[in-house]
Parts: structure tokens; sequence; C-alpha cells
């Protein structure tokens, strides 16, 4: 059944998404036609999709890929390759439904227009500029065809490239920020899109639009000018007036290219930040790697790169090695630590010889108990049988001479300090102990030792 | 004018090797704080320059977001072996995200940070753990506890509230620096 093609065009752009993915496919994989089983998976989605019966019914008899070829909407299949082509006329009208498939002009395109604009200036310079000449006529109409493609390509492309500049802006300046790595590498994506545009899409239509700059080759609009001058000089003054109308039209457009150029910018220049990163980094991997490399010996103990790695290239050089035994201890107060004073031993002229006699001593292989742990037993035995009472001026000058009489040579200051914390053990319950903060300090001097002290009461 | 205190914390951490940077992250915000540490050197430079280097240290202040010390005279001294194991670390774990075409703003992100388990291919894959094994690094240990040892230790780099490590500023201008010099 053959469906006629105003019919078919419009059941097609009531049913755009059809149309769109096949449009996404082609440029997804830069193509200008389709696979067959890309054309048929897409028609039977599509159609059993559809509910009612009779809809899925007429949009089967329309898409159908004969009644397509019948009405010209598609313009090639090839049966050996397997590929549809439509045709491009239908094709542009699709894009220009949804701006974002609209196609910019690259670099191609663009040189293709300046060589067209060229051969008809040519043309035109061998023409004798007459009503009656054909064909001058049928240049003239061809220059205006042309401007007007061109004028309507070039408006085109800045609305693709404006478009494009918002929506990949949109993406990059989200107020989330990127947290993960998937995030990461969409980002990253979308800044080589920036670069790809900026590179093959908008430097190309500025160089296109720009008319100042000397180049080997004549740039389109000075060809136009040329050719608006010809008509001129020849007397056709307003189709010379028209010419540059077509002109100015065309290059009003680079105002909004030069904007996009600047808004892309910004990311521009992110991205260049990433790849001298990247770069950077992957030169000190490789000087890194070929290191590691240079050092490789059978010998596997020998393996490392220490030498190779001059000390200039280290930027931590010579940060210092962790020491755990080098943690600071001294606790800083604010208050005055000195009324916190308890003793201090000194040790008084430690190298002066001992007074007593020197004695033989002999050595046996027991094993000796320590000497210290006897003479504290001692200590607490004593402290526990003495008779100190309270009340007392001085707890320690009083402990201090009972160990003297006591203890005898065994006695050292050290043990004092035993002997006093034995004494509190012993009356903490039925006496009251006070410590009087008094400078100078109490001093008590014994053998080569001073043990400065706060006196302590005892009531 | 010197506080006890703080210079007392300030050399426990410079003595050890580890750097002080301009801001401290906060894991229960999940922000980034001025540090008290920083600018209590930054506002006594001078004093903390003269301490340190009687005591033959000199105190470094790098890309003017970081402070550590080095050894005076330690030019000759032994191979600069945890430097070494720094930069090869730090140069791996760059490679590793750029490679994989992943934004390297991940690495300094305070809220965003990486995994280790996205680190784990230093140790999966030969290329990389042949240079590390030369640097004396994931010869017995798993690429966590080194970068845990050699770079959350030193300030390099913090765990922050999600478990990802991020770039210290410290951290961060060692990559900076490398592209300056490209």
């Amino acid at each position: 059944m053959h469906i006629a093609l105003d019919r078919t065009l419009v059941l097609l752009i009531e049913h755009k998404d059809l149309m769109f993915s096949f449009i996404d496919y082609m440029d997804q994989n830069q193509r200008k036609d389709i696979p067959e089983q890309v054309f048929t998976n897409s028609m039977i989605a599509k159609l059993t999709g559809i509910v009612k019966r009779n809809d899925a019914e007429r949009l089967k008899d329309a898409f159908d890929r004969d009644n397509l070829i019948k009405s010209g909407i598609i313009s090639e299949f090839n049966k050996s390759r397997g590929t549809i082509a439509f045709q491009p006329a239908v094709i542009e009208i699709f894009r220009l439904f949804d701006k974002e498939r609209v196609k910019g002009l690259r670099s191609a395109e663009l040189e293709n227009i300046r060589v067209q604009l060229d051969n008809t200036l040519q043309q035109h310079q061998g023409l004798s500029f007459s009503i009656d000449n054909i064909a001058f006529l049928e240049q003239r109409d061809h220059l205006f065809d042309l401007l007007r493609q061109v004028n309507s390509q070039i408006q085109n492309n800045t609305e693709h490239l404006e478009h494009e500049a918002d929506r990949l802006s949109k993406r990059l300046d989200h107020d989330q920020a990127i947290l993960t790595l998937g995030e990461s590498q969409q980002v990253r994506e979308v800044l080589l899109q920036v670069k790809q545009i900026y590179d093959r899409e908008i430097i190309p239509t500025l160089e296109f639009l720009n008319t100042r700059e000397y180049s080997k080759v004549k740039a389109p609009l000075l060809l136009i000018d040329e050719i608006s001058r010809l008509y001129d000089i020849r007397g056709f003054e307003d189709d010379s007036y028209y010419i540059d109308q077509y002109k100015l039209s065309i290059l009003s457009h680079y105002k909004a290219v030069e904007k996009v150029r600047q808004t892309l910018q910004r990311y521009l220049h992110q991205e260049r930040q990433h790849r001298l990163t990247y770069n950077a980094i992957e030169k000190a991997y490789l000087n890194l790697q070929a290191l590691a490399k240079s050092t490789f010996t059978e010998n596997l103990k020998e393996r490392f790169i220490f030498k190779l790695l001059a000390e200039s290239e280290l930027y931590f050089k010579g940060l210092k090695t962790y020491s755990s035994a080098q943690d600071s201890k001294i606790e800083w107060h604010e208050r005055n630590h000195k009324l916190y004073f308890d003793e201090y031993l000194i040790e008084q002229n430690a190298r002066q010889r001992s007074e007593s006699v020197a004695k033989v001593v002999s050595f046996d292989n027991k094993q000796n108990p320590d000497p210290n742990n006897v003479l504290k037993r001692q200590i607490r035995t004593l402290i526990e049988q003495c008779d100190i009472k309270p009340p007392m001026d001085d707890l320690y000058a009083e402990i201090h001479n009972y160990l003297v009489d006591n203890l005898a040579e065994h006695y050292q200051l050290q043990y004092l300090l035993y002997g006093v914390s034995c004494y509190k053990q012993r009356v903490k319950k039925t006496a009251k102990l006070t410590v009087c903060f008094e400078r100078p300090q109490q001093k008590i001097c014994y053998k080569n030792k001073v043990l400065e002290y706060n006196k302590r009461e005892l009531n | 004018m010197i506080s006890n205190k703080l210079s007392q914390n300030i050399y426990s951490q410079l003595i050890n090797g580890k750097a002080i940077n301009k801001q401290l992250y906060i894991s229960k915000t999940n922000e980034l704080e001025g540090n008290s540490l920083y600018n209590e050197i930054f506002n006594n430079f001078d004093e903390y320059s003269i301490l340190y280097q009687r005591i033959s240290f000199e105190l470094v202040h790098k890309n003017s977001c970081f402070f550590y010390i080095r050894e005076l005279g330690g030019e000759d001294a032994e191979v600069p072996l945890t430097t070494i194991k720094i930069q090869a670390l730090l140069i791996i774990i760059g490679r590793i995200i750029t490679e994989q075409g992943y934004l390297f703003d991940v690495l300094t992100d305070h809220r965003a940070g990486v995994k280790s388990e996205d680190l784990a291919v230093a140790t999966s894959e030969e290329r990389y753990l042949d240079i590390l094994h030369t640097c004396k690094l994931c010869l017995k240990r798993g690429i966590e506890e080194e970068i845990n040892n050699n770079l959350v230790a030193r300030g390099l780099m913090f765990v922050n509230s999600r478990g990802h490590y991020v770039l210290t500023e410290a951290g961060a201008s060692f990559y900076n620096e490398l592209t300056e010099v490209q």
C-alpha cells in the first residue's frame, strides 16, 4: 500500500523520535547512512510501543521501507551493503526541529563554501554583465542562491554553537560537587567536547567571518566584497546593494560566535589545566619507570632506585624522617607549676670520693636479692614500730632523723621519700597533713645529696 | 609571641616529619578549616625559624601553603628513602587517576577523594608494582598501608568522612610544581 509523501512526512513529524534516533545514530557513528538492521529494529520498537491497533497499522504502512523509497524519503537503499540513506533535505528538516541536532559547520564545509564563492567570482569576472546574457542571468541566480544558503547555514551554525555552549556550560556549572570518579569522568568528557567544538567549529567559523586577517587564500567575505564591487562597477547597483546586505547579515554572526568563544574560554582553560597536569604526571611517571628499569640487575636486593633519583628532583627534599623517640612529652600548664613542686633530689659532687674506708669484698655465685627491696621492707617495719606521733612541725625532718638513727650506713636520702610515704599510710586516718609553701624551700643534706621539699606539718 | 602550647604541638608534628598545612580537614563537619598551627608559625616565622635552626633544622615554607622541616647539612647523609617513597607514591596515584580518564580534581576536593580500592591497581599491575618494589614500597604491605604510613601520617593526604583519600595542600602542591616545571 502506497502512502503519499505529504502524509508520510506528517506521520514522521508526528513521531519525530524515530527520525531523531536515526540522526543520532548517524552523528554518533559519523555516517551518512544507517544499517538496515538499525532501521528495522527501531521500527519494530516503535510499532510495539503503540497501543492503538489502527494507529499501529497506519504507521506500519507509512514507515514501510518500500513506501519510504517510493515517496522519496529514503534516497538510497544499498542491498549489498545493507544500508539505508535518507534524503538530505528530510534530515535537515528534522535537525531544525531540535537545536541540539543541528549540525555545525566544520572546517571542510566552510572551506567548501569559500571555494564556491571563489568560483562564482571567477565566473563573474569572465562574464559580460547584461540582462540579455543568459549565462550572466544564470550566474546571478546561482550567486543569490549561494548567498541565501550561506546566510542560512551561518545562522543555523550560530544557533547551534550558542545552544552547545549553553548545554555544555549547564553540565559543567552544576552546583553539585564532583564526588565520584564516574562523575569526574563525565565532566572530563564534557571538557573534551568543549575543546572539540572550540577547535573544530568556533575557530574555523571565526576565521571564516574574519575580514581583516591576511591569508594566502582570500577570506569568503572579501570574495563577496569583490563580487559586489563587480556588480557596482558594471552598473548593477541594486544587485550590489543586496549582495552587501547579505555580507552584512553573514558578518553580523561574528559577535555572537565571539561571545560563544568567550563563554567557552573558561572551560577551555580548565581543560588545558587538566591536560597539563596529565602530561606532567605522565612525564614524571615515565621518568620513574625508566629509572626503575635501569636499576634492574639479577640481584633483586640491589634493585633500588635511590642513587639514580637526583636529590634536586625530590619535592620534599630533606623531609624529616619519622622518629617515635622524639615525641614531646613535656606538659606546660598555664598555672604556676612551682606551687606543685614536690621534692627535688640533687646529687652533690657526685665524683667526690666516698668517705668510707675501702673494704675488701668477695664475690660468690649465689644471686643476691635486690638490696633495695630488703631495705624497703626494713624501712616499712621501722616506720610501723616507731613512736613518732603528731603534732609535728616538719614530718620530713622527723622521719629523716629517725631513719638515720636506725639504718645507719645503709640509709640514703632517697629512702626518706619511701619512709614518709609509709608513715602517711600509717596515720592517714588519724592525723591531718598540711603542706607549707615557703621560699626558700626546706633542705636536708645528707651524704652528698640534697633534698629540697615543701614542709609538711602534721596535726 | 610564641605560644607554648602550640609550639609544643608544632614541634611534635614537625620533628616526626609531618607537614603543617594551611587548612585542616574536620571530619565532623566535612569541611576545611584554618589550621591554628600553621597560623602560629606564619605569624612568628622568624622566631620559629631561628628556634629550629638552633637544633639544626631548616623550617621550610613551600608554595605558601605548608611548613615542614629539613635537616641542615643532611645532603651528604644517607639516601633520602622517605622522600623517594613519597614521590613515587604520589606519581603513581596521580597516574592511576589521570590514565583512567578521571578528573584530577577528585583527588583534591575534600568532599570527594578516592577509595583505596580505586588505587588497588597499583599492586595488581606489574608496571606499577615494579616501580613500587624498586622504591622499597609494597614489599610486604598493601597500597593502603603504604599510603597511610607515607602520605597520611605525613600530612600529605587525609581520609575524609567517606573514608576516601584526599590530597592536602602539601600533597597537591607537589603536582602543581610538576605542572609548572612542564
